[in-house]
């Protein structure tokens, strides 16, 4: 195995500069001219698009919603009375509306039974349609550029109402123009280049909306600020590579831990890091030199487009953005050729392994059985855990949304996306900090098994069943239960706290103390968990130990942190990682009883990721951010291993 | 307390341990409260829970509170949802998890450590990254809203495999190769010698399984649509937004399906205490 992976590491460094001349090669052959006419006939559509829609989109026929599902249909979801009824509110932020007789109207019921959604309500006089069909005629031949239309709804008196996307002044300058307005603007947390085209009214010559378009791409200005990104980058690539190493030791020793555990001697570890370094390195320097040719060729270009005709009016404002989609075809070739060129060397030095493996007498038929024997399991996991990682991987490289058929290839826009959004911090600074629970949570039970840990204490069994009931029941009624106790007006525990004159306090109710309940309502959760883990690791302590440190003298302290706290140092561990992992894949508390509330401070990643890929239906960009969510996991994994390892080595 | 010289204090054995007790009493009675007061605050008025302080008997004791909550959804189906896709994983656990266990405790072939290494890779996972592609596929087999969504994706487990495997190697290997002398196949081997004596592991496992399954709440969420195909779970935070004002309701229907994971607990008990002794983490 060392041997195999020092081979591949070889290989691919080796490789690597005939890599480098392919690629280079191939970005020079792509030659200018075809990557201007592709941006030049994209910029051309755009603009076709906007003057056509500009006339049929307030003609669009609102007179029946029959007749906008029939003209459009597919973007508009039917439900029962009775399912929406079923349904939590996590899952009605499309609100049900219809432009009635080009009125407005709240939940609209056909037939009695059905609803339509047809938007999203972003404010309370505001909404946002979704799908519409231009939209996604733009959204399929620009793959880009995204777009949304916002209607005021306190129609006619909204008429001036700026859509939510728009800063206030801006909005008048685009109302009084009448005209299309494009630049940049702040837009989901990132700068873009918009374009804002009001829409008039038939009725009242007046502008009433505006189709706010922008761009998909979040790639920074060329040339790219590499050392902004690439030092973290390298540094967890770094880490990555080096636990990869020790992670396949620990597996290691994990398959071998029936035998006496011995501690293995150390080997270097540098293949596998040195080839992730290098990997990277190079790949980076490839890329940063790449942008900054295209830059050079952008800007000319830019210029030429800017002498070419008033017709690309709002092409040539966007023009300067597109340049990064020219570095994008690039992404994605050398994703691809550098997969396939990993994949190749892998199957190669699989196939390679297994020729000398089925050389040596193995007896076929004891093979086959085994292999018959774990057949189930391994197609199992193939397919519905192998696949599905491949699968998310695939599918966060593009816009993915059930409802239409067009998927898109953004290439790394998704991740741009997820670093650049403030949402996901902040969901992930709630999910750190979230966290922090289970060092105390891990405290109180250690305490608690150490009560517990002796041998004539009556009713052991009972007081053990009791810590252990939480874990075992169900969580959402345990949530719906601890929503109730958090109730900080008749609440059991504003109650229990007034009786020690403290409080009341808001709980979850307060964006300050919403995470907070969260983490206590936890360690309540988990105390038991954790407390028979706890006494499990404690009984295997062996007790002369104990004896022969009472004969030297020791006291009790002396005894815990000398005797008691490093024979549980492996226990401690297996349960700070399982509890970490768990708990920085909380989902249900959240989703239960503050839906990511008040004001977001309980928002944790993964209950944002749900929100991202069912809501909102983004679920390449939701895949994306699990996957961030996967890398953190699994380095904190390893580097735990790592830890550990060290720390017993002394 | 006089030893040699010097004079060290020892502390009072039974001060201690009566301080213990007392901790542990009042930290049993934490655990205990939030349940006593679901159960109690069932059987209130709807108006009678909303007073500060808050009472902590009901006025009357309202047995129609649970009759009310019970029928308001189809609690009975999503009972059966949940009982079905439990024993359904459950079963499929047990049996394709203690193969592969076998498989990798006592046959030998080609690549079984790098197999094994990879499976347990994936303990790592996590969940949400499965969920959307998983979502996905099962979409593409036109699964949504029927159990085989619900069952079939989650019917190997990589910790039933290791904790099988890890039973299986303290096993003693005599019967088997007594058996295997009189030429008898793995299969038999493994279902007429093996899996007779490793009952307790089995029902380690199966409990787990089926625990974990019962308490599974994202993916029932997503896989199913309609109502009549809700789990347990589910359909008790449906009831939770329905019914959001109504508490006395909503604690009805959490003891509801509190109560046949409690009574599952009471009987299994000593199962999950050997499972956390058996999966090899006890240090």
């Amino acid at each position: 195995m060392q041997r195999l992976s020092r081979n591949i590491a070889l290989v691919l460094i080796a490789g690597y500069p005939l890599l480098f001349a392919a690629l280079q090669w191939q970005n020079h052959h792509r030659s200018r001219s075809l990557l201007f006419h592709q941006l030049r006939t994209r910029a051309d559509f755009l603009a076709r698009v906007l003057a056509a829609q500009r006339d049929s989109l307030s003609n669009i026929p609102l007179d029946s919603l029959q007749a906008w599902r029939q003209q459009f249909g597919g973007f508009a979801q039917e439900l029962s009375a009775r399912e929406i009824a079923s349904r939590p509110p996590a899952e009605r932020p499309f609100l049900q509306i219809a432009l009635k007789g080009r009125r407005p109207v709240d939940l609209v019921r056909i037939d009695g039974r059905a609803y339509f959604r047809i938007g999203e309500k972003i404010a309370a006089d505001r909404l946002r349609l979704l799908f519409l069909p231009w939209q996604r005629a733009l959204t399929a031949a620009l793959p880009d550029v995204l777009s949304e239309i916002e209607v005021s709804l306190l129609w006619p008196e909204g008429n001036r109402g700026a859509p939510e996307t728009l800063p206030r002044s801006l909005w008048q300058q685009v109302f009084e123009r009448e005209d299309i307005w494009t630049g940049e603007l702040t837009v989901r947390g990132a700068r873009r280049a918009v374009a804002v085209v009001p829409i008039k009214d038939f009725e009242f010559w007046d502008v009433s909306t505006a189709a706010v378009l922008w761009q998909r791409t979040l790639r920074a200005p060329i040339p790219a600020p590499w050392p902004v990104w690439l030092p973290p980058l390298v540094a967890l690539t770094w880490l990555l590579a080096l636990n990869l190493a020790l992670l396949r030791r620990e597996m290691k020793r994990l398959v071998a831990s029936s035998k006496t555990a011995t501690h293995a001697p150390r080997r270097p570890v540098w293949p596998w890091s040195l080839l992730a370094m290098s990997v990277w390195l190079a790949w980076a320097a490839i890329e940063w030199q790449t942008a900054r040719d295209l830059a050079q060729a952008a800007r000319q270009a830019h210029a030429e487009m800017l002498t070419a005709a008033r017709a690309y009016a709002v092409s040539i404002r966007l023009a300067p953005e597109l340049r990064a989609e020219l570095s994008h075809l690039f992404t994605v070739d050398a994703i691809v050729f550098w997969s396939l060129w990993l994949v190749a060397g892998i199957l190669f030095f699989a196939a390679l392994a297994t020729v000398r493996h089925l050389s040596r007498p193995v007896h076929l038929k004891t093979a086959l059985t085994g292999l018959g024997f774990i057949l189930p399991s391994f197609l199992h996991l193939l397919i519905f855990s192998f696949i599905p990682i491949a699968f998310a991987f695939y599918i966060s490289f593009h816009i993915w949304s059930i409802l239409s058929p067009e998927k898109p290839f953004i290439g790394l826009d998704n991740y741009r996306e997820v670093f650049a959004s403030r949402d996901f911090w902040n969901s992930l600074k709630n999910t750190s900090l979230y966290v922090l629970h289970v060092p105390v949570g891990m405290a109180v039970s250690l305490m608690l098994a150490l009560i517990m840990n002796r041998k004539n204490l009556p009713g052991l069994g009972l007081f053990r069943t009791l810590f252990y009931l939480p874990s075992i029941t169900s969580f959402v009624a345990i949530a719906i239960v601890w929503q109730w106790i958090y109730n900080p007006e008749f609440g059991l525990l504003n109650y229990v706290l007034s009786k020690m004159h403290l409080g009341p306090y808001p709980w979850l109710n307060s964006p300050k103390t919403a995470l907070l309940s969260l983490m206590l309502m936890a360690i309540w959760l988990q105390a038991g968990y954790q407390m028979v883990i706890y006494l499990a690791g404690l009984q295997n302590i062996p007790e002369y130990l104990y004896e022969a440190a009472k004969i030297d003298g020791a006291n009790r302290w002396q005894l815990f942190w000398r005797i008691t706290f490093p024979m549980l140092k492996p226990t401690t561990f297996f349960i700070l990682v399982t509890s970490l992992i768990g708990s920085f894949q909380v989902f249900t508390q959240i989703y239960v009883m503050t839906e990511g509330g008040p004001l977001k401070s309980t928002d944790v990643v993964v209950y944002h990721i749900y929100k991202n890929a069912w809501d909102f239906l983004r679920m390449g960009y939701a895949s994306a951010m699990s996957f961030v969510l996967f890398f953190i996991i699994m380095a904190l994994t390893l580097l735990q291993f790592h830890f550990m390892r060290r720390r017993e080595a002394w | 307390m006089w030893q040699g010289r010097t004079f060290t204090w020892r502390w009072p054995e039974r001060l201690i341990s009566m301080a213990g007790v007392a901790v542990l009493l009042l930290a049993a009675f934490t655990m205990l409260a939030p349940f006593l007061w679901m159960v109690l605050t069932s059987f209130m008025d709807e108006l009678e829970v909303f007073q500060f302080p808050p009472r902590l008997l009901p006025e009357r004791w309202l047995w129609h509170n649970w009759r009310e909550a019970l029928t308001a959804l189809p609690f009975a189906r999503f009972f059966l949802n949940s009982l079905i896709m439990s024993l359904g994983i459950t079963a499929g656990q047990l049996l394709f998890c203690s193969m592969a266990g076998y498989a990798f405790a006592r046959i030998r072939f080609p690549f079984r450590n790098a197999i094994f290494l990879a499976f347990l890779s994936f303990l790592m996972v996590p969940v949400i990254v499965l969920l959307i592609p998983r979502f996905l596929m099962v979409n593409f087999f036109g699964w949504i809203d029927t159990f085989w969504a619900l069952i079939i994706p989650e019917m190997v487990s990589v910790w039933g495999i290791f904790l099988m495997r890890q039973f299986f190697l303290g096993l003693p290997r005599d019967l088997e190769d007594a058996a295997r002398i009189d030429g008898a196949s793995e299969w038999a081997i493994y279902w007429r010698i093996v899996l007779p004596l490793s009952k307790p592991a089995l029902a380690t496992l199966g409990v787990f399984a089926f625990v974990g399954s019962w308490q599974s709440f994202l993916w029932p969420l997503i896989a199913t649509r309609s109502l009549y195909m809700r789990t347990m779970e589910v359909g008790i935070a449906s009831f939770h937004t329905i019914y959001s004002d109504n508490w006395p309701l909503q604690m009805a229907a959490a003891t509801a399906a509190v109560l046949p994971l409690v009574a599952l607990f009471f009987f299994a008990q000593r199962y999950f205490v050997r499972g956390i002794a058996l999966s090899g983490m006890k240090g």
